[in-house]
């Protein structure tokens, strides 16, 4: 952040027009029905990446109306944090090309991409929310991540419990994990040999618990990141944003977490595409970000790997591609899990369709989270993998690929009947945290099935 | 119209969620001398029974389900007091519903509060981040018939357990049905802490609650 800013916010989230959180809820889900009308916006299956130019444009247009609109809701003054065009434009032109991401010879670069851009994009992997076991499984699972060679940061699985309590949110014992999930984390990328990687962040609930994973000597350093959530849709609250004011004095990385649902208040794909250019924008304004995790779900499978899904990123990353220097990243959350063929092509769709569409990436999710240690470092692979032979690669050329291996998993997505695959544990040797021959020959096996189709990952 | 036109188009009209098209429909099924109990049954709940149908399967999406709620409401309000001034209105269920203590993840919470609404539930909805103790005040204050609650968080299930814990330290639970469900909440977890009932979906939820609803009549 070049200017601070956050006293305005305050002041804007005290002063806005007054509603409840119902009304705006219905007045976001009105106004973005009308947008998607207005502009003709029209998601079409066959391509799960749009290769129009003026779409991503008419999406990034219409996002920019219904923030000025609607504004950013604060949640806990019930009242709308508004902003003038031009001072969002201003805003949007002190944004860097490109970060610097961990440090000393661990230091990645992660750049604004372009649609079709050459240079491959930058992965921030990891659980991604997943459940995990603590202590010993997590760091070896962290460590999966980071000596994956591929990969350039990791961070975030979420604990079940601590030192055998489970974990409520808002207790002793939240505040702890945060502290301890840091400092694992720092032990896994120091067992990986990387230990100036980026780690990306803790994932734990309170915003104020977070804090306690800031800690220069065995928790995270400026150098990483933290994530600051919205809430659905396009909403947040001063719990947010006190997080935001003390992480911006500690200097660390702020990564801008939206969750937008396709099929929720947002409608389809045109809506949620608009909705999330719109957090994106806000993320910049208010969070101060570096970067932004668009982490989509579909509002019944919870993954966002299907054709609506893709297309939605693939759009919101174009928009802001061609519009903006707001660097957007998929975080690629598959219905599939570990130790299955299917989560594997969920990865490489969602790698491919992000990395045409100008993003970077960040994976994998798996189960819909809902199942402890179904994350492994080998589906980040991947996503990363894939992301990266995409990079440079044309859309049409990319939706040929896409709708070849679409099929392979698309009858697999309902959440409850998806294939939950196996655990860390057993798809691991927990000594060296290298897969096992069983999974990495699905791997090989995966990634000869992509060749087959025409796309090569070296 | 013939009276299954009628009904047909009352279910239309909710399912397009055109309210005025719904009152329209409902105000002329009243001056043909239509039953309104069996308007709402046979027109309103068909329509929202559909939606429900449709959006578990995603043919349509949450908007569409919030219009055809609205329709529902307004089709009530014209439909309801006259069923009332008949003796012909059914007493409703009664449920209290949260996203419990820890989250404010609330539109799973307020998918399943609006289908159970839109299908006959008296519903109290008390919010996000709601203490345990505060739905089961809320729930003796109603005497309600069940108690549901939501997370999104993994870190909120622990709470679900601690309410039903609750109850039965409270000598209560017997009187009431819950059921709880959320994105990391599985059936087999909702299982292992005594709830009585969770849904895959909202849609599922609503079923689930009306067979629960029945079985427990039936006992």
């Amino acid at each position: 952040m070049k200017s601070y800013r956050l006293d305005e916010v305050t002041k804007r989230a005290l002063e806005g027009p007054f509603m409840e959180e119902k009304e705006f809820d219905m007045k976001l889900m009105r106004r973005v029905r009308e947008l998607v009308k207005e502009y003709d916006i029209r998601y079409d299956p066959r391509q799960p990446v749009c290769t129009d130019d003026s779409t991503a444009d008419d999406v990034y247009e219409a996002a920019m109306r219904l923030l000025l609109e609607t504004g950013f809701y604060c949640q806990t003054t019930k009242r709308s944090i508004m902003f003038e065009e031009g001072e969002i434009k201003g805003i949007l032109k002190s944004l860097p090309e490109s970060i610097v991401l961990g440090t000393g010879k661990d230091a990645v670069t992660m750049n604004m991409r372009r649609i079709e851009d050459p240079r491959p994009p930058v992965i921030h992997a990891g659980p991604t929310g997943t459940l995990c076991t603590e202590g010993e499984v997590y760091v070896k699972t962290l460590r999966s991540f980071a000596q994956e060679e591929v990969i350039d940061s990791v961070g975030a699985g979420t604990l079940a419990t601590i030192d055998g309590f489970k974990i409520r949110k808002g207790t002793p014992q939240e505040f702890r994990a945060a502290r301890l999930l840091a400092r694992w984390a720092r032990e896994a990328v120091s067992q990986a040999g990387r230990p100036g990687m980026h780690i990306n962040d803790v994932a734990v609930v309170s915003p104020e618990a977070k804090l306690c994973a800031l800690d220069p000597a065995y928790g995270l350093r400026p150098s990483d990141g933290i994530i600051v959530s919205q809430m659905i849709e396009l909403k947040t609250s001063f719990q947010h944003l006190s997080l935001v004011e003390h992480l911006q004095s500690y200097g660390i990385h702020i990564g801008n977490l939206m969750t937008p649902i396709l099929g929720g208040y947002a409608g389809g794909p045109e809506g949620t595409a608009i909705v999330n250019v719109a957090e994106h924008i806000a993320g910049v304004v208010c969070y101060s970000a570096s970067y932004h995790y668009c982490s989509l779900t579909n509002v019944k499978n919870l993954n966002g790997t299907d054709r609506p899904g893709l297309w939605a990123i693939s759009m919101v990353g174009q928009a802001l591609s061609r519009n903006s220097e707001i660097m957007s990243v998929y975080d690629c959350y598959c219905a599939s899990g570990p130790g299955e063929e299917s989560l594997l092509m969920e990865a490489a769709a969602g790698g491919i369709a992000a990395s045409v569409a100008g993003m970077n990436v960040m994976g994998c999710g798996s189960c819909g989270g809902k199942l402890v240690d179904h994350s492994t470092g080998l589906e980040a692979r991947m996503l990363k993998e894939a992301a990266a032979a995409a990079a440079g690669m044309g859309r049409s050329d990319a939706n040929e690929i896409l709708n070849m291996i679409i099929p392979r998993y698309e009858d697999r997505l309902d959440i409850f009947k998806s294939p939950k695959g196996k655990t860390f544990q057993e798809l691991y040797d927990l000594a060296s945290a290298k897969p096992k021959s069983e999974w990495q020959g699905l791997y090989d096996k995966v990634k000869r099935e992509l060749s087959d189709m025409g796309f090569e990952i070296p | 119209m013939s009276e299954a036109q009628l009904y047909e188009e009352l279910a239309n009209a909710v399912y397009a969620g055109d309210d005025a098209k719904a009152v329209e429909l409902s105000r002329k099924s009243l001056d043909a001398g239509i039953d309104p109990l069996k308007a709402i049954n046979e027109g309103l709940m068909k329509g929202m029974s559909r939606v429900g149908d449709d959006f578990s399967q995603l043919k349509i999406y949450l908007p569409e389900v919030m219009l055809a709620a609205e329709a529902m409401k307004a089709a009530l309000a014209v439909l309801e007091p006259e069923a009332l001034k008949r003796g012909r209105a059914s007493v409703k269920s009664k449920v209290v519903i949260a996203t419990i203590t820890g989250d404010i993840h609330d539109i799973g919470k307020n998918i399943v509060a609006m289908l159970m609404r839109a299908n006959g539930f008296e519903v109290y909805d008390l919010g996000r981040d709601v203490p345990i103790d505060e739905l089961i005040k809320k729930a003796e204050e109603v005497k309600a018939d069940f108690i549901c609650a939501s997370t999104l968080l993994s870190t909120s299930m622990p709470y679900m357990e601690d309410l039903i814990a609750l109850l039965k330290e409270r000598g209560i639970r017997e009187k009431y049905i819950v059921m709880v469900g959320g994105g990391p909440v599985t059936r087999e977890w909702a299982a292992s802490i005594g709830a009585d009932g969770y849904g895959d979906d909202a849609d599922e939820a609503v079923k689930v609650a009306k067979d629960l609803l029945l079985r427990r009549g039936a006992q």
